[in-house]
Order: structure tokens, then sequence, then C-alpha cells
């Protein structure tokens, strides 16, 4: 067994940071699909026709 | 196209004379500055004289972010910039005589500098004139290239007044390392031909750059 | 009116014409636009883990320890592909950040920007490794070593590249910024690198970071390229995944601009940014 004080933690690092990022992008895809129904959803309602007044 | 540059160059310095930011404001917060460096690393004499070329230059490089500032300020009131862009000046015009102007007014700062971080600081700056001159001429081309370039962002940024030096500062590190080592060789009375051919080539990798991305820049 | 015409129509940038079919593409083309693809960013992320996950295996576990620096060399097998992929993303946003400014194409932007974005990650990792190397072999966190500072002032014109973007109310406009800033930072890196040798070497040699000696062991070598291929995987896979979402949002800002908008109707939240930048109808003015 060596010297792993320094390793361990680099590793780690390593793992958070890749998972962070990863985890980011996810969000962000979501968010954006998120963004394009709400915008869709706008839209329809904006198509249907006004109710004439009576 | 040097017309062109030099007209824009005297339109910013008669600016700057009749408003005198750079004396009433940008000069007062550089001998500050000064003042407080040499406090906050104490009385040692032979200690202050050692760290002087970096102070001196690291006061510069502040100093000439305030001065880009105040540059592209004038530009954005009542829309100047663009009046000057729709005129029929190139572009890179712009960036030149922005670039000119500010190196002039960075030299007439630095002969002030220079001359209390003498008295304050006790440089022997006798012992090389020319080399000293030379230096200080090189490194404030370069710098108030970049100042030019990157100050079209500060009109931008009023909200966000720490993009300008943050895009400033990385590029000017080249700048910093080579007219700090030169100051404290030529003041140590040794020779810097290395250094300032660095210098020079700096400068001229930041005005090409500038000519030819300022047009991205201020293009809508 | 004179004004408007004066200047020629803008290309339309954020709209590059939708290809009409794969017509004349290239195979290489082809492969890139299967990559940039949904189910290419998923199986590209799906290499990019199993590789990563084979990779950590073999280097803790599989390799033999560095015979002079022990344990601690392992960290070898994260830093070096680590930097490798931080001036990959360097490079990349150099090139497209020219590439945008030369064509006007959108998609040159939105590489330009993924690259930038993984080059924060990897480069804010290279450091930190470095520095956990550095702590147990040379007894300090960090040394003016040129390459190390290279490496930190490529980050700051990372940070730099990231900050102009948002600032301009126009995005194009923004795009164009931050393309100029990845160019000058292109040219600035190698100055910076040349200028912090020249000062080291003025004091005291400059201390030179073998991390892979010329003679490094079979087994070595192959674990280092297995994490370096892992590393790349990664970084395709986060670069693609973010183009998406860049391409995403700016379909969602397009579809805002061109849609009527009904009086009356308050618009979902992004389009309070969007109406500022919109295009004025022309002629908007003779109708009354």
């Amino acid at each position: 067994m060596g010297d792993w004080s320094y390793v361990a933690p680099g590793y780690a690092l390593t793992a958070v940071a890749f998972a962070a990022a990863v985890l980011r992008l996810h969000r962000r895809t979501r968010a954006d699909r998120a963004a394009a129904a709400r915008l869709a959803a706008l839209r329809r309602s904006r198509r249907t026709p006004p109710v004439p007044p009576p | 196209m040097t017309g062109e540059a030099l007209a824009l160059a005297a339109k910013d310095l008669r600016l700057e004379l009749r408003g005198r930011h750079a004396v009433s404001t940008v000069l007062p917060f550089a001998v500050t500055l000064l003042v407080a460096l040499g406090l906050a690393l104490g009385p040692d004499r032979p200690l202050l004289r050692q760290v002087a070329p970096g102070l001196l230059w690291i006061t510069v490089l502040f100093a000439a972010v305030l001065a880009t500032r105040r540059s592209y300020e004038l530009e954005g009131e009542d829309g100047a910039l663009e009046g000057l862009l729709l005129s029929p000046a190139d572009p890179a015009a712009i960036f030149l005589g922005k670039a000119a102007a500010l190196s002039v007014q960075l030299l007439a700062l630095e002969v002030v500098l220079v001359t209390v971080m003498a008295l304050l600081f006790g440089l022997p700056l006798a012992a090389a004139p020319v080399a000293l001159a030379l230096v200080c001429l090189l490194a404030t081309v370069g710098l108030a290239a970049i100042g030019s370039l990157f100050g079209v962002v500060a009109q931008a940024a009023r909200t966000r007044e720490g993009v300008l030096p943050l895009l400033v500062l990385p590029a000017a590190i080249p700048l910093l390392v080579d007219a700090v080592r030169a100051t404290s060789l030529a003041l140590e009375g040794r020779d810097v031909t290395g250094w300032l051919g660095l210098l020079l080539s700096f400068d001229v990798v930041a005005l090409a750059a500038g000519t030819l991305l300022y047009g991205y820049l201020v293009e809508d | 009116m004179a004004t408007i015409a004066r200047r020629p129509a803008p290309q339309p940038r954020a709209h590059p014409a939708r290809p009409s079919g794969a017509r004349n593409r290239s195979r290489g083309a082809r492969l890139l636009g299967a990559l940039c693809g949904s189910r290419g960013i998923f199986w590209q992320g799906v290499a990019a883990a199993v590789a990563l996950g084979a990779s950590a295996v073999v280097s803790l576990l599989v390799v033999p320890a560095d015979a002079a620096q022990g344990d601690v060399q392992r960290l070898m097998y994260v830093h070096v592909p680590a930097a490798w992929t931080a001036y990959l993303s360097f490079a990349v946003v150099a090139f497209a950040s020219a590439a945008y400014l030369r064509t006007g194409r959108v998609h040159w932007d939105r590489l330009a920007v993924a690259a930038a974005e993984a080059g924060v990650l990897f480069t804010g990792l290279t450091i930190a490794l470095g520095s956990l190397w550095g702590r147990p072999i040379w007894g300090a966190w960090w040394t003016w070593d040129p390459r190390l500072t290279t490496t930190l002032v490529l980050l700051l014109v990372y940070a730099g590249y990231l900050a102009v973007r948002g600032l301009p109310d126009n995005p194009d406009r923004g795009a164009r910024w931050s393309a100029v800033v990845g160019l000058v930072g292109f040219l600035d890196v190698p100055v910076v690198h040349l200028s912090v040798v020249w000062w080291r070497g003025l004091h005291q040699p400059a201390t030179v970071l073998r991390p892979g000696t010329p003679t490094m062991a079979g087994s070595m070598l192959a674990a280092l390229l297995l994490a370096v291929l892992a590393f790349t995987l990664l970084w395709a896979y986060l670069v693609a995944a973010r183009m998406r979402t860049e391409r995403a949002a700016q379909r969602t800002r397009r579809e805002l601009l061109s849609a009527p908008v009904r009086r009356g109707v308050q618009p979902v939240a992004p389009v309070a940014d969007l109406v500022a930048t919109a295009p004025t109808p022309q002629g908007a003015g003779s109708h009354g």
C-alpha cells in the first residue's frame, strides 16, 4: 500500500466534477424542452379563433 | 486611413484636454495606489527598490483600465460611437485612433508615475534613461491596443464593471511580465534588447489583431 | 428608409437554411451529423461512461505503482488527459470563433461556446489535479512554472469568453464579441508562455514537468492512452449535448420572434429579452 492520500481526493474530485457537468447539462436540456412545450401551448392558444361577441 | 486615425486620436485628446478626466481622476488614483502599495510593504528601502518595477506596472495597468473605460464612456453618450461608425471612416482607423490617444495619455501618466516612484522608492532613474523610455513606449502601445480593442465591451458592461478588467488583465499578462523584467534589468544597467524585442512583437500582434477584429466588435 | 436600404440586408445568421436532406454531404459530415443527433449523443454518453469506468479501474488497480513516485503517480492518468482536453477545447474555441467570424454561420458559435464551457471544466480540473500531484512531489501546491501559469491564464481567457457572451442585448453581437475574445486569447496564450519561460529562465532553470518520461513502461502508456480516450469521449459528449441545448434555445427564440404576438397576452419569460432584439419590421412607420 502506498500513499493514497492525494490520489483518492484527485479521483473523487474528477468524478464529482464530471457528474456535476453532466447533471447541469441534463437540467439545461430539460429546461429547454419545457420552454419549447410552453411555447407550443402558447401558440396553440393563439390559433384558437376568438369567440365572437353575441 | 492614417489620416482618419490621426483625426480620431486628435479628437480624443482634445476631449481629454477639455474634460481633464485623466488629470483629475486617473492620475490621483494611480498616485494613491502607489502610496498605498508603499505603505503596505513598509519602509524597507532595498525591498521597495526591488519591487518598484512590479508596482509601477501594476499601477499603469489599473490606470489603463480606467482610462479605457473613460474613453469609451464618452463614445457611449449620445450615440457618439454609432455616429463614428456611420461615417465613412474605416473601423480599423477608429481602433488605431483610440489606441494612439490612449497611448499618449498613458505615456503622460507614466512620466508622472516614474518621477513619483523615483522620489518615493529611490529608483536610480539615471542608470538607463533610453532603455527605460523604450520599455515604457513599447509596453504602453501594447496596453493601449488591448484597451482600445476591449474597451468596446465596457460600454455594454456598465452594470458589470468587472468584465473589462477580466478581459484586459489576462491579455496584458505578457506585457506585465516583459515590462517588469525589462524595467528592473534596465535599472540595474543591464542589457534589455531581448525583452524589447518581445514587447515589440507583442505590440505588432496586438495592433494587427485589433485592426483585423475591431470591425467585428462594432458592426451590427 | 434610406438608411435601412444603404446597408446590405443582414445575412440570416440565426436562421441557417435547413438543408433539404443530406444532399451532397460527405461521409465525415454525415458521421458528424449522426454524432450530434439525439441518439448519437446518448451513445456517446454511454461510451464515455464505460471508458471512464474502465480507465479508473485500470489506472487505480491494474497498473503497477511508479517505482520512483509510488501510488501518487496514479494522478497522471487523470491529470494528463484533463490537460489534453483543456488544450483541445482551447484550440476548438479558437478555430470555431474564427470560422464564425468568417462565415457568420451560427453553428460555429454553438461549437465555440460548447467547447469553452467544456474548457472551463477541464482546465479547472487540470489545475486542481496538478496541485494535488505537485504537493507531494515538489512540496508545493503551486510553482510559477510556464506550463502551470499558461494553463491558469487559459482559465481566465475562458472566463472572459463566457462573461462577454451575455453582455450585449443582442445575442448575435454577444456571439461576435466572444469570438473576438476567443481569438485574441488564442494569440495571447503562446506569448504568455514565452514570457514566463524567459522570466523564469533569468532566475533559475524552469522546472520541467515531464509527467510521462520517455521510458514509460508499456502498461503505463496503455493506461494513459485509455484515459486520454475516455476523457476525449466525455469531452465530445459534453460538447455535443451542449450544442444541442444551445440549438434548442435558439430555435425557441426564433419561434417566439416569428409568432404573431397577440395584443394583451403576457409572453412567457424569455420573450422579455427577445422583444428588444426583434428586428424592426421594415416600413412599420408607413402604414400607420
